[in-house]
């Protein structure tokens, strides 16, 4: 339990850092959100333009030193005008930032919250993540058992040859060529847009069901296909580790079947490693729907991350980028907890 | 030593190991009997081929060596093919591995281990087959009620270990025991109860070949002592008979080391043709260099493979 608990607040600091170097590389980087939503390049500019600007940047601090700036950010007092008293302000809105637990809010819609609206977008993306997760699994695990089974057969180099290939495929391009080839301008099977149907709101509940089912395939199957490689290249490799094992040929000497000794003793072990992959893989697969979501138009977390850093939303980009930052530590954790929890070694050696 | 009592027999075993593309021999042409009752200690140094005699008699040698010649029979029949050695191995034949830690399955505990050969192997129902590993367990020390049966390999002492690989081993009730040194790790105290409980299990009536480097305690716990050197077997008599009055000079080399607690001088590179021995022999002539000589019977049923036994002395 202490053991937990020290792994969590050691994250708390690995995520400050996270916030500082976000902050600071969406300052550094060019564009203002200030110029995005007033200026028009075609219209010249007018007194009324230049003090809208003008309020914009004082409303969000941005004419502020980054130093004030990350502070307000950070929290958990507010800075602005409408802030805390302490700091010269009205009073109106005194808490503000990370630690008053607020990842801030949209400039172009100041009444949406980056925090519930990251929430709503997780909702897509992690289904769909966990989705691709248990088919990168259940085809993974199979195909690198037999693999290392058959090491050595034509079998085992194809399979090999196919995961090498899947691995290093750019997750945009298979998308692009899944759209074209099972899309309307293929073989027309599948939609390759969203999630839901224009009509999906008239469907029964079962057609409704399907709607999704067909909608998510395609994402699905482009988000798990590079785990899919990773996970089948571990598997293999676990396996054929495990099964030179002086356990197993004792297995072997107590005359058990060669299809019990895999089961009970190479499966079990090689499936270790694999398993605690799965904590480190889930938030990989958030982080590499940025590609997916986009390519194929999904509300997710990704394109919401994408679509923010367009339109210069400083708040909704580092809140992205803090949450993945959150998951992936998480994950670690979950991994290792895993771990201990399936390998009797670990257990012993904590009690 | 009635022909009826011999349970295993290896009959001029040759068996050689595909490395980097080149052949190497690692048994050429053993001969031993395993008889019933009897401890039989296979003695010699690392890479004289000891552990490969010992999975050859549970068939499992790996898959880059080859039996050239000869073959392991059991109880007259011949082992020839996976089919019969599947009905003998840990039944008729077990084998305990030399690293009881790497030997046992970190992820299974103390009793689903030792009753996994009667489970899996002869069909037994779960309960029946933890009662027969209750007992396999039992002959090698452990209370009934012992916590250590609800613990994993890590959780277990060395010693702990060793007598839990041992209980696999025998679980199913093997006629023969391959104990590939089961005491190479262990103190002194702790080895001498492991060479008890392969007494014991020789007493009830099963063959058991020890494999062991240790010449002074294969005499004082074996019946039998076979030297190996280089793949070849080239002395083989009672134990007490061998350590009195070695007949073979390499017999009396070991039993130097054992006495002085000196290293023995380093093996050189083995001879192409001739006695293997003979770069180390204090004995070595001319001749030796010619042929290999063959293992010649002497008084009191030991053999000795050296036409020169009656001069060595132990130095």
């Amino acid at each position: 339990m202490s053991f937990l608990l020290r792994r969590l607040v050691r994250i708390v600091p690995t995520l400050f850092g996270l916030s500082l170097v976000t902050f600071l590389v969406l300052r550094l980087a060019p564009g203002d959100p200030a110029l995005l939503r007033f200026a028009d390049p075609t219209a010249p500019a007018t007194p009324h333009l230049a003090e809208a600007i003008e309020r914009f940047r004082e409303a969000h601090l941005l004419d502020r030193s980054l130093v004030v700036q990350y502070l307000h950010y950070l929290g958990p007092f507010d800075l602005g005008p409408e802030g805390h008293r302490w700091f010269g302000g009205s009073g109106v809105r005194p808490w503000h930032g990370l630690l008053a637990l607020d990842l801030g809010h949209e400039y172009l819609r100041p009444q949406v919250s980056v925090a519930s609206e990251i929430a709503a977008r997780l909702a897509v993306t992690v289904p769909l993540a966990l989705l691709s997760a248990l088919l990168a699994y259940a085809v993974a695990v199979p195909l690198g058992l037999f693999q290392a089974l058959r090491r050595g057969s034509a079998f085992d180099v194809g399979a090999g040859l196919l995961t090498l290939a899947l691995y290093s495929t750019p997750v945009f391009w298979a998308g692009l060529v899944l759209q074209l080839v099972f899309g309307a301008s293929g073989l027309d099977w599948l939609p390759t847009l969203g999630l839901r149907h224009r009509d999906a709101a008239s469907l029964d509940a079962l057609e409704s069901a399907l709607d999704l089912a067909r909608h998510a395939l395609l994402p699905v199957v482009c988000m798990s296909y590079a785990a899919l490689a990773y996970v089948s290249r571990h598997m293999r490799s676990a396996v054929l580790e495990c099964a030179c094992a002086d356990y197993v040929l004792a297995a072997r000497a107590k005359g058990l079947a060669e299809r019990v000794v895999v089961a009970r003793h190479v499966v079990r072990n090689s499936l270790l490693p694999i398993l605690t992959l799965a904590g480190s893989i889930l938030p990989w697969l958030v982080g590499g729907s940025v590609a997916v979501e986009t390519v194929f138009d999904i509300p997710g977390m990704g394109k919401y991350a994408i679509d923010s850093l367009h339109n210069r939303e400083y708040d909704a980009v580092a809140g992205c980028v803090l949450i993945s930052g959150a998951m992936t530590a998480l994950g670690f954790l979950v991994s290792d907890v895993l771990y201990a929890w399936v390998d009797p070694r670990i257990r012993h050696d904590r009690t | 030593m009635s022909g009826a009592a011999v349970l295993a027999s290896v009959r001029d075993l040759c068996v050689v190991y595909r490395r980097g593309g080149r052949d190497v021999r690692a048994l050429r042409g053993v001969s031993v009997d395993l008889t019933r009752g009897r401890v039989t200690a296979l003695v010699g140094e690392s890479g004289s081929g000891k552990s490969t005699l010992g999975l050859a008699l549970v068939g499992l040698l790996p898959h880059n060596a080859r039996v050239e010649r000869g073959a392991v029979s059991f109880e007259g029949r011949e082992l020839r093919g996976e089919e019969l050695w599947r009905e003998v191995r840990g039944s008729g034949i077990a084998w305990q591995p030399q690293d009881a830690l790497a030997a046992l399955d970190p992820l299974m505990n103390v009793l689903d281990a030792v009753a996994e050969g009667p489970c899996f192997a002869d069909g037994l129902a779960p309960m029946v087959a933890q009662a027969r590993a209750r007992t396999a367990l039992e002959r090698a020390g452990f209370a009934c009620d012992d916590p250590a049966l609800l613990r994993f390999p890590h959780g277990l002492s060395g010693g702990q270990r060793l007598r839990v690989a041992f209980a696999a081993a025998i679980a199913r009730e093997p006629r023969v025991l391959i104990a590939d040194e089961p005491t190479a790790a262990l103190d002194a105290p702790l080895a001498l109860r492991t060479t008890a409980l392969l007494r014991d299990l020789a007493e009830r009536g099963s063959a058991v070949l020890w494999i062991t480097h240790d010449l002074a305690l294969a005499a004082h716990a074996a019946h039998e002592i076979a030297v190996i050197y280089a793949g070849r077997i080239v002395e083989i008599g009672a134990a007490r008979q061998v350590v009195a009055t070695p007949r073979h000079p390499y017999t009396a080399l070991l039993l130097a080391v054992a006495r002085s607690y000196e290293p023995a001088p380093a093996a050189t590179m083995r001879a192409e043709s001739g006695c293997a021995f003979r770069g180390r022999c204090p004995l070595a002539r001319v001749s030796c260099a010619t042929s290999e000589p063959e293992l010649v019977e002497l008084a009191g049923g030991r053999k000795v493979a050296c036409p020169f036994h009656a001069e060595v002395r132990v130095p």
